[in-house]
């Protein structure tokens, strides 16, 4: 309720949809050739052509398996989603576009509402009530909307063609050549937005997020202060509990892992998905939720322009290929899905992992059953390179369908051409206009 | 890090410390298995004939490995294959490690020599070397003579042709940016950084201090104890101990094609210069970062320098040119400039061991002769690389290098930048050929530019230790103790 209502006054820029509805078991087939369907043109597939909605950054479509599975079927559609703006406008939009194409695809999910039920009203109902939330959402920068990075990935293109048609006396000095692009964009009506600042939140929202975090700091100084002693023994008990944790050493069969493989490295970047359990025990219980949502402050309020987990003062390596991350405590806390858009193959994502923010991932991961074995939760884990890539592969999810809607771009390119388009306006030093001039 | 004390060089094959540069004259056979025992008796007559790397050969050396299908074929047991690194025991051919490593289009496996869907498959990689031509004749008709009666068939002979200056066919100078391992060296290095044996060798602590997965055999399976034990101290026989992954790429290279593209882009008297931003160095090794305005063949160390301090944005040498992609030193995160970035780059070394074939282009193998008649050939001929390298973890070593920095358009920041050499002209679904030149004020762009290299066979072999070599060959336990069985 609180939370609705601050959502409403205090409007996050990017929102993570997740829906999570349960499949009846004789129609899991049937399903499975919808998804195939949607995958074989994500953008433009008669079922839900994704690509209709300019405010969609990622959408993928997947079949959970339960968390007793084999024993008991309890398999579920997720659907994830990135959104610019609201979910509830993004659910709307859903319903009001691919009517026809949400009874397909939950035509197998016994929850959804009849033949005869069916209504706008009654779709939207039944969305709604299969939203589960995530405790930890990673944007890799808060506020740049899809519309946004799809027309300025125009705009870099058409600066390619124009830069590319010069002449070598037309390129004579940095500031004639910058003043030579400008005037470009300017004559160019379908690039004269360029010339106009990029929308941001304004001032009065970016005061209440400072506002947030200082709370949030405060209120963790206060825990901090009057709680060490739980603190500590508490971190006691996990040191000692870590070292007692069985760890995973089977290795994942090379068919499975092949058949991971098959659907990965079509774009620049990749969809990752992966569920585990939650170590049993309130201990681990409450460690997760507590390290999820303080990731979760740090997320949105620290590592929201573009690098991830990076604190150069700590010593600490970010990583700046990740556009899109999520942690999502599934059945009453008995299982975590992790699901992320990443640059590059799995191998150099898992590299990533493992070379520069292994401290973060231990963190976390090492909640689950099975992770590699830590040090005081931070220390070695993912560092065991072999047991933990086995560990991703013992865990890694397959995406039925997955949509991104600018597959060429890595998030390194959507950032470079933000700031050529940040270039086109204000003056600039000599070296400012080298540095820009640089980018393209 | 081992000692070299510790370091049994009569176990390793020879061509993991050397490549038999004293020995110009090389080919390489490729030999498929038809019959199981007979084929197991010749190969246990090579092994001991091979080449270790405690003694430098000064005449002729033979080496040897083996493809999961040949491990297969030999009737290696299922609980010892699987122990095998994953990309070896899937291939190259999976429809996943095309898109990863390029091999689309012309360079389909399809349209393969060799090591294709389409033909027979390759079990044993037989590398000869020699001195002369008369010795190598000679080698090859001794291993080759009795093939047919021992149920092996020879799917391709590879040819070798070694270039003046050891060149590579484009007219470079090539394998100068070589690993620096410490345990090889004689005298220690103090101005490299070493990479750990373990990123070549199994058995030996990596680049993350820990041991790469390779094969363990329970004891019961080695009953002769031909295997040593595990150096992590499980009660496990080591398989992988001192053995190496070999891959394999025999990569055609269009050299009129490549020189007329690049003198249609600059110009005759420019051709050279562009060249040479596209490889990172100068035709004599000579790299742009030493010397960015032109060629000083003289230079001493080619391999003595770094990106960071002095090329951080890639005004010597571009930010996409093959040798800045294929070993890109301390110019990538994590903190560029620092030994951390240098740590990174050296957990994706290569130990390359390749080989040139086909005639040279012009004898000399120098671009400025080559330029000089571009039209000399009326048909097109074939020539290019036999690739090699070693390393201990093909995933992350191999093909990273191929996809994550050579055949990756948006490399270091890069929009549609592929390896203008070696990376693929395809990729997300849309042309990649773009080259760009940074500089002030304006980068420089080439653009629309073809394939220079076309993929014709490859293979990931495995390239056993002596003790390996010889459990290999032998008849697998169970069989054994099978055949017994049905004797009693």
């Amino acid at each position: 309720m609180l939370n609705g209502l601050l959502e409403r006054l205090h409007p996050m820029p990017q929102n993570d949809l997740t829906l999570r509805a349960p499949i009846a078991q004789a129609r899991e087939t049937e399903l499975r050739t919808v998804l195939a369907e949607i995958n074989q043109d994500p953008a433009g597939n008669a079922i839900l052509p994704f690509a209709k909605h300019d405010n969609l950054h990622f959408a993928r479509l997947l079949i959970l398996e339960g968390p007793d599975h084999p024993d008991t079927y309890d398999s579920s559609l997720v659907l994830t989603a990135n959104v610019d703006g609201p979910v509830t406008v993004f659910l709307r939009q859903l319903v009001a576009r691919h009517a026809g194409g949400l009874d397909r695809l939950y035509a197998a999910c016994p929850d959804y509402p009849g033949p005869r039920r069916r209504s706008p009203g009654t779709r939207l109902a039944f969305l709604q009530r299969q939203r589960i939330p995530s405790q930890a959402y990673y944007i890799n920068t808060i506020g740049r909307t899809a519309a946004q990075i799809r027309q300025e990935d125009r705009l870099q293109q058409a600066l390619q063609t124009f830069l590319n048609g010069l002449t070598a006396a037309d390129v004579d000095s940095a500031r004639r050549l910058r003043q030579r692009v400008v005037e470009f964009v300017a004559n160019e009506p379908e690039l004269a937005w360029a010339l106009t600042a990029r929308a941001q939140p304004g001032l009065w929202w970016r005061s209440w997020e400072k506002a947030r975090f200082a709370a949030l700091v405060a209120l963790g100084l206060l825990i901090v202060a009057w709680g060490w002693p739980v603190l500590v023994t508490a971190l006691l008990a996990l040191r000692w509990r870590e070292s007692q944790d069985p760890e995973l050493h089977t290795r994942p069969a090379l068919s499975r892992l092949n058949q991971l493989r098959a659907t990965e490295d079509f774009a620049a970047h990749n969809p990752f998905a992966a569920v585990g359990y939650v170590k049993p025990g309130w201990l681990r219980q409450l460690t997760a939720r507590a390290l999820l949502a303080s990731a979760q402050v740090a997320l949105r309020h620290v590592f929201n322009r573009g690098n991830l987990a990076g604190v150069p003062l700590l010593g600490l390596d970010g990583v700046d290929t990740i556009h899109f991350a999520r942690w999502t405590i599934l059945d009453n806390g008995r299982r975590l899905l992790f699901t992320s858009n990443y640059d590059g193959s799995l191998e150099s994502y898992m590299v990533d992992f493992v070379d520069k923010v292994a401290w973060g991932l231990n963190l976390i991961f090492s909640n689950g059953v099975g992770y590699p074995r830590t040090r005081w939760l931070v220390h070695e884990g993912a560092r065991h390179e072999q047991r933990f890539k086995d560990y991703l592969g013992l865990h890694q999810l397959i995406n039925q369908a997955w949509y991104s809607p600018y597959p060429h771009l890595t998030a390194l390119n959507i950032a470079n051409n933000e700031a050529i388009r940040d270039g086109l306006r204000g003056s600039m030093s000599e070296a400012e206009v080298q540095a820009w001039l640089a980018r393209l | 890090m081992a000692t070299a004390g510790d370091i049994d060089f009569s176990d390793i094959q020879g061509l993991v410390v050397r490549g038999y540069g004293g020995l110009p004259e090389a080919c390489y056979l490729l030999l498929r298995i038809r019959e199981r025992e007979p084929a197991r008796v010749w190969l246990q007559a090579r092994l001991a004939e091979l080449s270790y790397a405690d003694n430098r050969p000064r005449q002729q050396a033979l080496n040897l490995a083996l493809s999961y299908h040949g491990l297969v074929a030999l009737g290696i047991e299922e609980e010892i294959l699987v122990g095998f690194a994953d990309p070896f025991r899937s291939g190259m051919t999976t429809p996943h490690k095309r898109r990863l490593l390029g091999d689309e289009g012309g360079s389909a496996p399809e349209r393969w020599q060799w090591g294709g869907p389409d033909s027979p498959p390759v079990d044993i990689l037989l590398l000869c070397f020699a001195d002369g031509r008369t010795r190598l004749a000679k080698l090859l008709a001794s291993v080759t003579d009795d093939l047919d009666s021992h149920g092996l068939t020879e799917v391709a002979r590879l040819d070798t042709q070694s270039l003046p200056d050891f060149r590579e066919h484009f007219g470079f100078r090539d394998s100068i940016g070589q690993p620096y391992v410490a345990e090889f060296d004689r005298q220690t290095r103090a101005d490299r950084h070493p990479v750990p044996l373990g990123e070549f060798l199994l058995g030996y602590p990596n680049g993350y201090q820990r041991y790469t997965q390779r094969p363990l055999v329970e004891a019961g399976l080695d009953p002769q104890a031909l295997l040593a034990t595990d150096p992590q101290g499980s009660p496990l026989r080591d398989l992988g101990l001192n053995g190496s992954y070999l891959v394999l790429r025999q990569l055609a290279q269009d050299v009129p094609g490549f020189w007329r593209f690049v003198r249609d882009q600059a110009g005759a008297g420019s051709a050279v210069a562009l060249a040479a931003r596209m490889v990172g160095r100068w035709p004599s090794g000579t790299a742009l970062v030493q010397s960015p305005d032109g060629d000083v063949p003289g230079l001493e160390d080619k391999d003595n320098f770094a990106y960071h301090a002095s090329d951080s944005e890639g005004l010597k040498c571009p930010l996409g040119a093959h040798i800045r992609r294929t070993h890109p030193r301390d110019s990538l995160a994590p903190e560029p400039g620092s030994d951390k970035s240098i740590a990174f780059s050296n957990r994706h070394r290569l130990l390359r061991r390749g080989r040139a074939y086909g005639p040279p282009f012009d004898p000399s193998a120098d671009p400025v002769r080559y330029l000089a008649d571009l039209d000399r050939e009326p048909e097109p001929v074939e020539r290019g690389l036999h690739f090699i390298c070693l390393n201990a973890n093909i995933g992350r070593q191999f093909e990273f290098v191929q996809h994550t920095w050579a055949s990756n358009p948006n490399f270091n920041g890069l929009y549609r930048d592929p390896d203008p050499l070696i990376g693929a002209r395809t990729a997300h679904g849309q042309r990649q050929d773009q080259f760009t030149i940074q500089q002030r004020p304006l980068r420089r762009q080439v653009r629309g530019m073809p394939a220079f290299v076309t993929t014709r066979g490859g293979g990931y072999f495995f390239l056993p230790s002596r003790r390996g070599g010889q459990f290999l060959a032998q008849r697998p336990v169970r069989q054994r103790i099978a055949n017994k069985r049905a004797a009693d």
